[in-house]
């Protein structure tokens, strides 16, 4: 009996964790309470910069039920290493010495209740002197900046910021904390050979996450200087790694523990609320919860606002030749994950295309802004913003259908990428041929308005397309352990986090697939330290490239454990067993056939005994040459997407209608193609938002809109009239069943084709997000 | 939030005693969902709050030949389900449907939506447009304030801290008054109105014989501009008049900049708008 197609790999399975969410069973972070917790709260600063005088918080510390209030210096007092931050040591969990931006954690406060310890944040004095402030990246670089960070010291923890490993702990000298550097070729000398040269420049402001959850941690110290946490967050691994070295304790006595997330897209990666949680215990000798109101969200983590200058080369012929990306990231107050943003999106900054001269600089800035993080996607969005808005502008000025003007450029198979990587398995080319069949491309040269259907003269139609592609983190590794119990259902081991993006069930339907087990019989253990094995990070479209790899090594691992007991009983060679659906039988002879449970039995005579296997999936990078970013192997693969939208303006007020969007990401083999469809869907509606709607605005330094009610992310109202989530199929020989990640590609491009699509409207180009119909008004019929 | 003690009042005198007892301690609560994000938000934090939502027969919908009146305690969503409402005034059934959402409408009372006096309200242009009116309690009694008075400012209504909203009137509409509520909002639709427009006119054969037209939030209360009215009513339909209404419009609105729009902005999508709405009142009067 041979089994042509996969039984479980390629099918719809419902969501594993899908009816127990949407009747309300399971538990998030904010539903636990340990006995005795009490409530943690953050006092901030109003002021964006400045030196802290004095905080007096012993009106505070009188109120009953309060057990414990915190400023920084008192963290300076405590045998810890108070300084946290992934790529710099640059922020403490409550602010020492200096404010840096308005919302900085300056006091934080434990209380047997939320509206205490609120009352008790009001009786602290905070008395801060204020310094000059820099709000803005262009300003941030000038010579007479003032410096928000003083010093510069390498966190030293991730083996991909090769720039920052030899790095010191140095004097800053400015506000660019790291520079990203690629140089391919003679730029100078490619923009002179060129036929036209463009240049221009983009920009996005900061935006927000919006996950459903706010952030939430737990901490409770146990009597024998153990420390136990429960938290939201994308990097269980990485947190308890950080905390062990804060505290100074062994990795063994910090645990974890991660249940469902209400959603992250970047936000809860690495350390959030955990070491405040941990030192409000420590010093209370309770338990402490933090959780975030939405506010706060606001001041906690963002997406990183960005300039960028683009100045292009390309021939008559339609070839781009030369490309000089200027970009400057503005990172806010702390560093955050933000050098790696500015690192990883920088092999790509230039597009996802065949350029022989590349020039790329690009800066991780500090502003006295909440500071900015990962976001879906990793720079992506931003990068892609600028370049595909520019490559639009080329096409529709030499008069090139900017389809063609991309099906020409794209990189493909065996192609060489700015980085000097060679590109293997990239569908590009496929997915914007799919987006662009997907909304009846229909290229016009002279940029006419289209009229709609229904004869009102104030509404035109216009269609536009973006494409992308992304470099998933490289080196990195996941690790998993599956477990075989007596009656044969298995367990899966494993510290990435269910977030909302499908992984448990992907997981689930990997290990179901290599035991030929029932997908009900296979179970997910959540992340918890102590228990499941290390995983990079949940994030950058890694899981089930990475952690699907270590699950199905780990249950072929147990697998053949399992089957010489199997072969003995079929009496057939352990090659020849085949299973599905829970059975196991020989191909030779399937008239006769075994269950796991059976296997157990035989194996352990009784109903007795665990199965181990173990997988463990490691990704290598090439090494690099500082000076030009050239290497080998920045990546273990790419992964790319194509976006095509029709938007529909009002001439009269520049307001923006999505007709149709439709996104086609390139799956390698879609272990459950409607999850992927959900994934390219669900990134496509976020995307909506940063194009269209979402701004964080400042006024001196102050947010003037941290609430959903000035803050404004797409509804179902904002829906676009057809969505479109299109899969291509460009399998991946490193993937598992040649799988790659999907969860960002389907955002990448969206703002870029809706903008494309507003100039093929109107012929009105917006450089800045978002695209509002104020500017498109202005741009349209100025005032 | 601070704690607060929760009063119920079993009549509106009961109500407005309790008001006159606790002074600026109390304050009034009606659906809620305005107040409890002040109370949140530690804006306001009254030491009582005096719960009108559930005062029986308050949020009673009754009409005579004159007056539709609806009591202070009346739900949006009520409002807007209510057969009475669709058959008299079909425009602020219509209104209703935008206004929030559905949980929003389902707590929300009349009395709050207008007590609130916000200027981003949808409802205050339909109403003053329809002519009409509040009748208010307290220790001076029964007053009556048209809408035009009620409203005074941001945020700011000509109450005393010890009157509370009994109930609004709208005097049933003349035959023929045909009208639209037209609401734009630049960004997300499920929000606040940029503005909003409420245009009415009653037809005299091709003639025009009456104009209403009330424009809110973009300017500190509901706009209505007689002079520009007047220069529709008499007139047969066409697109200058409009056009020079809408400008007036326009120029006389004074709204505030915030991520909606700019000053400027606004003024240029009230004039798109006022057009957009007397042409579409006109199609329903029979005069397009
Ligand atoms: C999420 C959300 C979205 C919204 N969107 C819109 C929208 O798009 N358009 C729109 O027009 N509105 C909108 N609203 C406002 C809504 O329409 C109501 O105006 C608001 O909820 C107030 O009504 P309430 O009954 O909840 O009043 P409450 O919150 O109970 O009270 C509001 C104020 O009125 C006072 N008050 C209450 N009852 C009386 C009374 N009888 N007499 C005197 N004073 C009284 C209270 O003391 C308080 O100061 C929205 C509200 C929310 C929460």
């Amino acid at each position: 009996m041979s089994n042509p197609r996969p039984a479980v790999i390629g099918a719809d399975v419902p969501r594993v964790e899908g009816i127990d969410k949407v009747t309300g069973h399971v538990t998030f972070v904010d539903n636990i309470e340990p006995p005795g917790m009490l409530h943690g709260m953050i006092r901030r600063s109003q002021v964006p910069h400045g030196r802290i005088r004095r905080i007096d918080t012993s009106r505070a510390r009188q109120l009953s039920g309060v057990y414990a209030v915190l400023t920084g210096e008192d963290l300076l007092r405590m045998d810890i290493d108070p300084y946290i931050g992934p790529a710099f040591k640059d922020q403490a969990p409550l602010a020492i010495g200096k404010v840096r931006y308005a919302g900085d954690p300056v006091a934080a406060v434990a209380a047997v209740d939320r509206d205490t310890a609120e009352e008790a944040l009001d009786l602290i004095d905070v008395e801060v002197e204020e310094l000059p402030a820099v709000f803005d990246v262009q300003d941030a670089l000038r010579p007479d900046a003032p410096l928000v960070c003083e010093r510069l010291v390498p966190a030293g923890t991730f083996a991909d910021l090769i720039e920052l490993l030899g790095g010191g702990d140095v004097p800053a000298t400015s506000n660019a904390c790291f520079q990203y550097k690629l140089r391919r070729g003679d730029v100078a000398e490619g923009l002179r050979r060129s036929d036209r040269v463009f240049e221009h420049t983009f920009s996005n402001p900061p935006t927000q996450h919006s996950d459903l959850e706010y952030h939430c941690s737990i901490a409770q110290w146990e009597a024998s200087n153990r420390l136990q946490v429960w938290t939201a967050t994308q990097s269980p691994s990485y947190v308890r790694i950080m905390l062990a070295n804060m505290f100074r304790l062994p990795e063994s006595r910090v645990r974890v523990r991660v249940p469902y997330l209400g959603g992250g897209f970047g936000s809860k990666l690495y350390m959030k609320l955990e070491p405040l949680a941990a030192l409000l215990a420590l010093v209370a000798g309770r338990p402490v919860k933090i959780r975030l109101t939405r506010n706060e969200e606001f001041f906690t983590i963002t997406k990183h606002g960005l300039v960028a200058k683009l100045t292009t080369g390309v021939t008559r012929d339609g070839r781009l030749l030369a490309r000089d990306c200027q970009i400057m990231w503005d990172t806010g107050a702390y560093a955050d994950i933000g050098p790696r943003v500015t690192h990883k999106s920088g092999y790509t900054s230039a597009g996802p295309y065949q350029i022989p001269n590349v020039r790329i600089d690009s800066f991780s800035v500090y502003t006295n802004k909440p500071p900015a993080g990962a976001f879906r996607g990793f720079g992506i969005m931003q990068v892609c913003w600028a370049y595909e808005s520019q490559m639009d502008i080329i096409a529709r000025e030499m008069g090139w259908d900017p389809v063609e003007f991309r099906l020409k450029n794209v990189l493909r198979e065996g192609d060489v990428q700015a980085t000097g990587t060679v590109v293997h398995s990239l569908g590009l080319d496929q997915c914007v041929r799919a987006v662009a069949d997907a909304v009846a491309w229909d290229y016009r040269e002279a940029s006419a308005p289209h009229p709609t259907g229904d004869g009102a003269r104030h509404l035109v139609r216009g269609k536009g397309v973006a494409c992308s592609m992304k470099a998933v983190i490289t080196p990195s590794v996941s690790a998993a352990t599956v477990l075989v119990h007596s009656d044969g259902s298995a367990s899966v081991l494993s510290s990435s986090v269910e977030m909302g993006q499908g992984s448990d069930t992907a997981l689930c339907q990997i290990v179901a697939e290599e035991l030929g087990a029932r997908l009900q019989d296979v179970a997910i253990v959540h992340p918890d330290t102590d228990v499941t094995p290390y995983d990079l990070i949940t994030a950058g479209s890694r899981t089930t490239f990475h952690m699907g790899n270590a699950v199905r090594m780990a249950a072929i691992d147990a697998r053949s454990q399992l089957w010489p007991t199997a072969a003995e009983l079929l009496d057939a060679a352990p090659d020849d067993l085949t299973a599905q659906d829970g059975r196991v039988w020989a191909r030779t002879a399937s008239d006769r056939s075994l269950t796991h449970g059976q296997i157990m039995m035989a194996r352990f005579g009784g109903r007795a005994g665990t199965i181990e296997g173990h997988g463990l999936f490691e990704t290598h990078h090439g090494s690099t040459d500082l000076d030009t970013g050239q290497s080998d192997r920045v990546t273990a693969h790419w992964m790319c997407g194509a976006t095509a939208a029709e938007v529909e303006v009002d001439t009269d007020t520049g307001q923006v209608r999505i007709v149709n969007l439709a996104t086609a990401v390139d799956v390698g083999n879609a272990i459950n193609p409607f999850a992927c469809r959900q994934q390219i869907g669900g990134a496509s509606v976020q995307g909506t938002g940063p194009a269209l709607l979402e701004e964080m605005l400042f006024e001196a330094g102050q947010l003037t809109n941290p609430s959903f009610v000035d803050y404004k992310i797409p509804s179902f109202l904002d829906l676009p009239d057809r969505l479109q989530p299109l899969t291509v199929e460009d399998p991946h020989p490193d993937g598992p069943y040649g799988a790659k990640g999907i969860g960002e590609a389907g955002i990448f491009a969206i703002a870029p084709a809706i903008a494309n699509a507003v100039a093929d409207a109107v012929g009105a180009r917006i450089p800045s997000l978002p695209i509002t119909p104020e500017k498109v008004l202005r741009a349209i019929a100025p005032p | 939030m601070r704690p607060f003690d929760l009063l119920q009042p079993a009549t509106v005198d009961e109500a407005v005693a309790l008001l006159a007892q606790h002074g600026e301690d109390a304050r009034l609560l009606g659906g809620g969902a305005m107040l409890t994000i002040l109370l949140r938000q530690r804006l306001v934090a009254p030491r009582y709050l005096i719960n009108v939502a559930d005062i029986p027969g308050l949020n009673a919908i009754s009409s005579d030949h004159n007056t539709l009146r609806l009591g202070a305690a009346s739900t949006l969503r009520a409002i807007e389900r209510s057969d009475t409402i669709r058959a008299r005034c079909p425009v602020l059934a219509e209104a209703l449907r935008s206004v929030g959402n559905i949980r929003v409408r389902n707590v929300a009372t009349i009395g709050g939506h207008l007590a609130h006096a916000d200027v981003h309200l949808d409802l205050p242009p339909v109403l003053c447009a329809l002519g009409a009116s509040v009748v208010v309690l307290g220790r001076h009694g029964d007053r009556h304030f048209s809408l035009d008075e009620l409203f005074v400012g941001y945020y700011e209504t000509c109450l005393a801290p010890t009157e509370m909203i009994a109930a609004v009137d709208v005097p049933t509409p003349p035959p023929g008054l045909q009208g639209v509520y037209l609401k734009y909002c630049s960004l997300s639709p499920n929000d606040w109105p940029t503005v909003g427009v409420a245009a009415f006119l009653r037809a005299d054969g091709e003639r025009i014989a009456e104009a209403r037209i009330v424009v809110g939030s973009v300017s500190p209360r509901p706009l209505r501009l007689t002079e520009a009215e007047d220069l529709l009513r008499g007139e047969r339909l066409n697109s200058g008049a409009v056009a020079e209404v809408a400008r007036r419009y326009g120029r006389a609105a004074d709204p505030l900049p915030d991520i909606r729009g700019s000053e400027d902005y606004k003024r240029r999508v009230t004039e798109v708008y006022v057009r957009r709405a007397v042409e579409a009142a006109a199609t329903r009067a029979g005069l397009a």
